[in-house]
């Protein structure tokens, strides 16, 4: 660790591209006698950012995006899509690795500290869910995410003025408007802004003399305004010109996800079964192991036409289990006795155990 | 194989301990490179690999694969020039934690064809000097290392 000051970089709104290759600059022109910095900054447009190895293609409406003016921006941090505009203040730690703790559990410690002191000031009840989410009595605040570039870690999240939960939703490819309807409704149950928490979120000064006192204390180090150096405006154009090109967009994706994260403990997916009497599409919202909510659909054909969504209310709060689906699923069929040809207990079941096995990585 | 707060260090085996990368030579002088133990618990479960392709020049620094953990991203460094043979790419498809399981055997990243193999020269050590560096790193570090995919 060391004492030397913190180099604070207070910018001034800047385009959605150079909002993300401004810390990729700072980062990967860290040399050995360059300050650690805090940068703060927002874009002064809506974009879309996807996560390092993220399929563009897969994970968002390009040509929708392309239709409402939202670049679509690979950053060099993990995780997925995000919508991000000028209510987010970006606040990102570019500094020497060795002046940070040894592991990414333990970075996100600090930082999360960091967040949740800030908010704490402002009046809201913030706390570091591990690994690295901040929530609020449950929702969460802002996601954050890590990067090592050449000899700098780099830890980056935001401060949530406020969140445009239905362009979020309208942003991502997903596999049915039943699918985005849970998104959006996931999104606004379980995430939360400093206008939701506040009413008004607060002046944008404010906010940052808070998080600046919360980071002198939990860093235990002086923080002093500074300005960008030359090298790294230079290398923030020559990166400009990376980021919006077509080969670093369409870099190939890693793994397929088919879920949606909203935060730490609660998940979004959909899958299909196909019964031998139509094809069975369920949207499940995972919370801790337990359904949380689920959606049925399909080309099946019901009698009482209510039992797709008798289901959805029976299954809400069960254990994700095979065994404990099942038994609801039974019962249900013993009371009720559904007229419904080529679809058994067991084909819903699969539908759900098959949107319950896109599990999110811990 | 010398353990130190749960870290293995292999005493067989070249390391780069700035850059936590592990070389082993074979008989036809290509190298294979993986992540250190300290590594896998500093960057958390793998969730995703890009890997360079094979036959691609690298010059020492320069990232053989991207690495994301489910919280963190970075490069792979490779510690001397070369080309690349070959990845893992095939393990890494059937089990993304191989890495994280059983960093210094099945979860090697890529095999290197060096431009020259000279380990002292290239700042690599071995045997008990590697050991007696990492333990001070580690304790640097405050580290203590465990499998991250168990």
């Amino acid at each position: 660790m060391t004492a030397s000051p913190i180099r604070l970089l207070d910018l001034a709104p800047v385009s959605p591209l150079r909002s993300q290759t401004i810390y990729h600059a700072v980062g990967y022109a860290l040399g050995a006698d360059s300050p650690d910095t805090i940068m703060l900054v927002s874009p002064n447009a809506p974009y879309v950012s996807i996560g390092r190895h993220q399929d563009a293609a897969r994970e968002v409406d390009l040509p929708y995006c392309a239709e409402a003016g939202y670049p679509v921006i690979r950053r060099e941090i993990g995780g997925g899509a995000v919508y991000l505009d000028g209510n987010q203040l970006f606040t990102q730690w570019i500094f020497h690795a060795d002046h940070l703790p040894a592991t990414v559990e333990e970075r996100f410690v600090v930082y999360a500290d960091s967040l949740v002191r800030t908010y704490r000031a402002l009046g809201i009840a913030a706390e570091h869910r591990p690994i690295n989410d901040i929530h609020v009595a449950g929702r969460k605040i802002g996601g954050t995410g890590a990067a090592r570039m050449d000899g700098a870690e780099v830890v980056v999240g935001s401060l949530m003025f406020d969140f445009d939960v239905a362009t979020m939703a309208r942003v991502l490819k997903v596999p049915s408007e039943k699918f985005r309807d849970k998104i959006i409704q996931s999104l606004t149950d379980y995430m939360t802004t400093m206008r939701k928490e506040l009413g008004e979120p607060p002046a944008r000064e404010t906010v940052i003399a808070a998080y600046l006192d919360a980071c002198r204390a939990v860093l235990g180090r002086d923080i002093e305004r500074g300005e960008l150096r030359a090298d790294e405006l230079a290398l923030a154009e020559k990166l400009d010109a990376r980021f919006a090109g077509r080969e670093w967009l369409e870099e190939a994706g890693g793994l397929r996800k088919p879920f949606v994260k909203i935060h730490e403990g609660v998940r979004v997916a959909e899958a299909a079964h196909k019964a031998p009497g139509g094809l069975i599409r369920c949207v499940l919202r995972v919370r801790d192991g337990h359904i949380d909510d689920v959606a049925f659909s399909g080309d099946f054909t019901a009698r009482p036409p209510s039992m797709p969504f008798d289901l959805d209310e029976l299954l809400a709060g069960s254990e994700i289990s095979e065994v404990v689906v099942s038994e609801r699923i039974e019962d249900y069929y013993r009371r009720v006795r559904p007229e419904i040809p080529g679809v058994a207990p067991s084909d819903w079941v699969a539908a759900v155990m098959r949107a319950a096995e896109t599990e999110a990585p811990a | 194989m010398s353990v130190y707060r749960g870290c293995d260090i292999p005493g067989d085996l070249f390391f780069d301990v700035d850059r936590d990368v592990w070389i082993r030579p074979a008989p036809d002088g290509t190298l294979t490179l993986g992540l250190t133990d300290p590594a896998q618990t500093r960057s958390g479960k793998v969730l995703h690999i890009l890997f360079k392709k094979p036959g691609r020049h690298l010059d020492a620094g320069q990232s053989a694969a991207t690495i994301e953990t489910a919280k963190w991203a970075g490069p792979f460094p490779t510690p001397v020039s070369g080309t690349i043979a070959e990845t893992n790419e095939a393990t890494f498809r059937a089990d993304i934690l191989i890495a994280n399981r059983d960093p210094y055997g099945a979860g090697w990243i890529v095999r290197l064809e060096p431009d020259e193999w000279a380990p002292e020269a290239q700042g690599l050590v071995t045997g008990e000097a590697a050991v007696q560096r990492y333990e001070t790193r580690i304790d640097e570090l405050g580290l203590n290392c465990f499998r991250c995919a168990d």
